[in-house]
């Protein structure tokens, strides 16, 4: 394979996670964490965070042991691995930054059950290369995590006027009644709906500019 | 080119606006003419929301949004802001009418959503600020708004203090005939119960802009039940199961079930009752569903209204009904079209 | 050929779940000791910051942990169930940990309360899982600094939590402002600590013949 032709393989790779088969606003998948998570933006980035390290990781572990593992057990092996991962974060966070674990409370064990990290090791990891797979669970969860952090943002500077907890002006001022439903989960609907509903609008567009 | 309908005719969103007018006028009498300015303020956003969404899909707008906005409007507190009702304005027609597919689509009542809305997003705005009713015999005809001034502003209704057990209602030898605009905190005042029902009947005391009259609704509500625009099957279950419901709770001394007269006659009960229970759209279509819709909505707004820390019952009762209706609809239909299936001889249902 | 034996998927099951146990067990052993002391450590710094009233965000764990066995000495039979505050040897005040079950989750917390039994030095929370935003709010500065100087009232309800905006009296403090089912609670289980707090010192105070307890009303 030449090294060009490596080139646009990681170029599409990364085109489809992050764009075109977005796993929020194509696939819609990974949802629980979504509204759960983004009414802070340093919760969203630390959760986004701990998935890029799942989602990655385990996708390219699952395809390190793609020809050893039988297929009987392959979902079995990939709860695993995942699990190990997602264990590993929960550990570190509870050491090294408890009031972080406290704030996210179960949602970073509830990273394996995110339908992403199973998603990608099955379509992905179980039948390409490691590098291929790690790079494909960056993208993807690259992909998640942009469009939590506008979803985050937006709640946070409506919801309570600040952005990673600083004070915005105006929307922290007198002059600005805080939409409390942004900070609650039903505003995470909404929210999730506009992105949702913007996105696709501008992929529709853009696909019609390419015909 | 031929110019296109701009303005959808409905004829029963007519009849509807017309029953609503009495409580408008209750809503300039009662809290000043900024009433009437947020009513049309409503009308005007909610247009040209509708008009965003209905231009893309080549349909006139529907006369529908302003009944939508106009209801939306009279059950806000009177101090509301401008950008509470705004939102919910946008909010209604937008997030629970026109994104499904516009007028006739939608599954919840749109006024109901949209207050819901504000409700979850401004408590504040919502419950806290009530101004009283103006007196005299001109009202409050003569001023912008009753809400002028600190002092001009209480944080609870009658109908709130009803509930929290600062306002009890005694048949005889109350200190006070009608309720007091503001009670002292940890104070408890008691009227007496037939002086505080023709209050409520009148509708002058504090509460939501267009929704404090039993009398004013009862003129707009009647008419619609006579001339069959709403249904009347869903308006007597409604306040069949409510007061009901009510009184035995009441009679078996549950705290805090007020007696049925006082709730069926407070907060705009009544209103919910015939403009918004009643909604074509996210009502039921079959009689037996409509039945069993508004048995639902009677039983939650007691639940609600009683047992929990949100005073409008109604409201969510209202919502959660509206989520009830299509399965309602499908599983009447199937049971009859069963029913009419099995014995081979009758006709094939509609 | 190893792959297609029957016993092959049980036996690979088997070494990988072994392997990748194992690494996360060692891993979790080596962190053990440090969760410990987080858990340990943050209860230190609430019973600090409510027992002396202020926040020192500066100090570090170990400070904290030096100030903590320097100062604060366990409940004993007089104190009720509270620690014990010492400044230089001179009895400064009671800290007074509550808890109760919040809006998700379980919130722990500590009041601090001067010699009188009656003025309130401080609270602050070392367990909670409340709304951000909402009832996570409680842990705010904002929130917690209204409690300082307040004066615990009548037994029923020796702390009120009142609505923002409402007229507050010498125990009243505002509560979070849409976080109705957190305050409820939080209100709930801080005066029952304090109720049951109370009846003990006072039980205490009267058999060892030790000083009434002052403010009688209660």
């Amino acid at each position: 394979m030449s090294p060009g032709m490596a080139g646009s393989q990681a170029k599409n790779i990364a085109v489809q996670g992050l764009w075109k088969d977005n796993p929020i606003f194509r696939q819609v998948l990974g949802i629980c964490s979504t509204l759960a998570v983004t009414n802070l933006v340093m919760n969203t980035i630390v959760m986004c965070a701990a998935l890029v390290f799942t989602v990655s990781l385990s996708s390219a572990t699952v395809s390190v042991f793609r020809t050893l593992t039988p297929r009987n057990v392959r979902m079995m092996v990939e709860t695993l691995i995942i699990g190990f991962y997602v264990i590993i974060v929960d550990v570190l966070l509870g050491a090294y930054w408890p009031s972080m674990r406290a704030n996210l409370g179960p949602y970073v064990g509830l990273i394996l059950t995110n339908c992403i990290v199973m998603g990608r090791c099955e379509a992905y990891g179980a039948t390409q290369p490691p590098g291929k797979a790690f790079l494909d669970g960056l993208c993807t969860s690259l992909g998640y995590t942009f469009i939590l952090l506008i979803i985050a943002a937006f709640r946070e500077i409506l919801g309570l006027g600040t952005f990673l907890g600083m004070p915005v002006p105006f929307f922290s001022g007198p002059g600005w009644d805080k939409w409390i439903i942004m900070v609650t989960p039903p505003g995470a609907f909404f929210m999730l709906a506009i992105v949702v509903w913007f996105f696709r609008w501008l992929q529709q567009k853009q696909e019609e500019k390419a015909k | 080119m031929r110019a296109r309908r701009f303005l959808l005719k409905q004829m029963i969103m007519r009849r509807v606006l017309l029953a609503l007018l009495p409580c408008l006028a209750g809503a300039v009498y009662f809290f000043g003419w900024r009433s009437l300015a947020l009513v049309l303020w409503s009308g005007v956003v909610g247009f040209f929301v509708e008009y965003l969404f209905t231009r893309l899909r080549g349909e006139p707008v529907t006369e529908s949004v302003f009944v939508t906005t106009t209801i939306l409007a009279l059950i806000m507190p009177p101090t509301v802001p401008w950008h509470v009702l705004t939102m919910g304005v946008v909010f209604a027609v937008m997030f629970t009418k026109e994104i499904f597919g516009g007028f006739g689509r939608n599954f919840f009542n749109p006024a109901m959503a949209g207050r819901c809305f504000v409700y979850m997003c401004f408590p504040l705005a919502m419950t806290a600020a009530w101004s009283p009713a103006a007196e005299g015999t001109w009202g409050a005809l003569d001023r912008w708004t009753t809400a002028d001034g600190p002092d001009a502003i209480t944080t609870a209704t009658p109908m709130a203090h009803l509930k929290s057990g600062a306002l009890v209602l005694v048949p005889e030898g109350a200190t006070l005939a009608a309720a007091p605009f503001e009670i002292p905190e940890d104070q408890i005042v008691k009227v007496k119960r037939l002086s505080f029902w023709k209050v409520l009947f009148c509708g002058r005391l504090s509460g939501t802009m267009g929704a404090t009259s039993v009398l004013l609704i009862l003129i707009g509500g009647l008419y619609l039940f006579f001339t069959r625009t709403a249904s009347r099957t869903i308006i007597v279950t409604v306040i069949l199961t409510y007061g009901l419901l009510s009184q035995i709770l009441n009679w078996a001394g549950i705290e805090p079930v007020p007696a049925a007269l006082t709730v069926l006659l407070g907060g705009g009960w009544l209103f919910g009752a015939f403009f918004m229970a009643t909604d074509p759209v996210s009502a039921p279509k079959t009689d037996l569903g409509k039945i069993f819709y508004a048995v639902i909505i009677g039983v939650c707004s007691v639940v609600i209204r009683n047992f929990s820390i949100f005073n409008g019952g109604l409201m969510f009762a209202i919502l959660i009904g509206n989520m009830f209706a299509p399965i309602l609809d499908h599983s009447v239909r199937a049971w009859t079209s069963g029913k009419a299936a099995r014995p081979a001889k009758e006709g094939s249902p509609a | 050929m190893m792959r297609e034996r029957k016993w092959y998927p049980i036996f690979y099951m088997f070494v990988v779940t072994a392997a990748f146990s194992s690494i996360v067990i060692g891993f979790s052993a080596l962190t053990q000791e440090r969760v410990e002391a987080n858990t340990q450590l943050a209860f230190e710094a609430a019973v600090l910051e409510a027992g002396l009233g202020h926040h020192d965000p500066a100090r570090s764990g170990p400070e904290v942990h030096r100030k903590f066995v320097e100062q604060v000495s366990d409940p004993n039979a007089s104190s009720g169930g509270a620690y014990i505050l010492r400044q230089d040897g001179r009895f400064i005040g009671y800290a007074l940990p509550f808890e109760g079950q919040g809006f998700w989750a379980r919130v722990k917390g500590i009041i601090g309360v001067e010699p009188d039994k009656r003025t309130v030095t401080g609270i602050a929370f070392y367990e909670q899982s409340e709304t951000p935003g909402l009832g996570a709010e409680i842990v705010r500065p904002k929130f917690r600094e209204q409690f300082k100087g307040r004066v615990l009232g009548p037994k029923e309800k020796p702390i009120r939590m009142r609505r923002p905006g409402s007229s507050l009296g010498e125990s009243d403090v505002y509560a979070v402002t849409g976080a109705t089912q957190t305050t409820v609670r939080v209100e709930e289980m801080m005066n029952r600590a304090i109720r049951d707090w109370q009846t003990q010192v006072e039980a205490a105070g009267t058999s060892e013949g030790g000083p009434k307890p002052t403010g009688g009303a209660s």
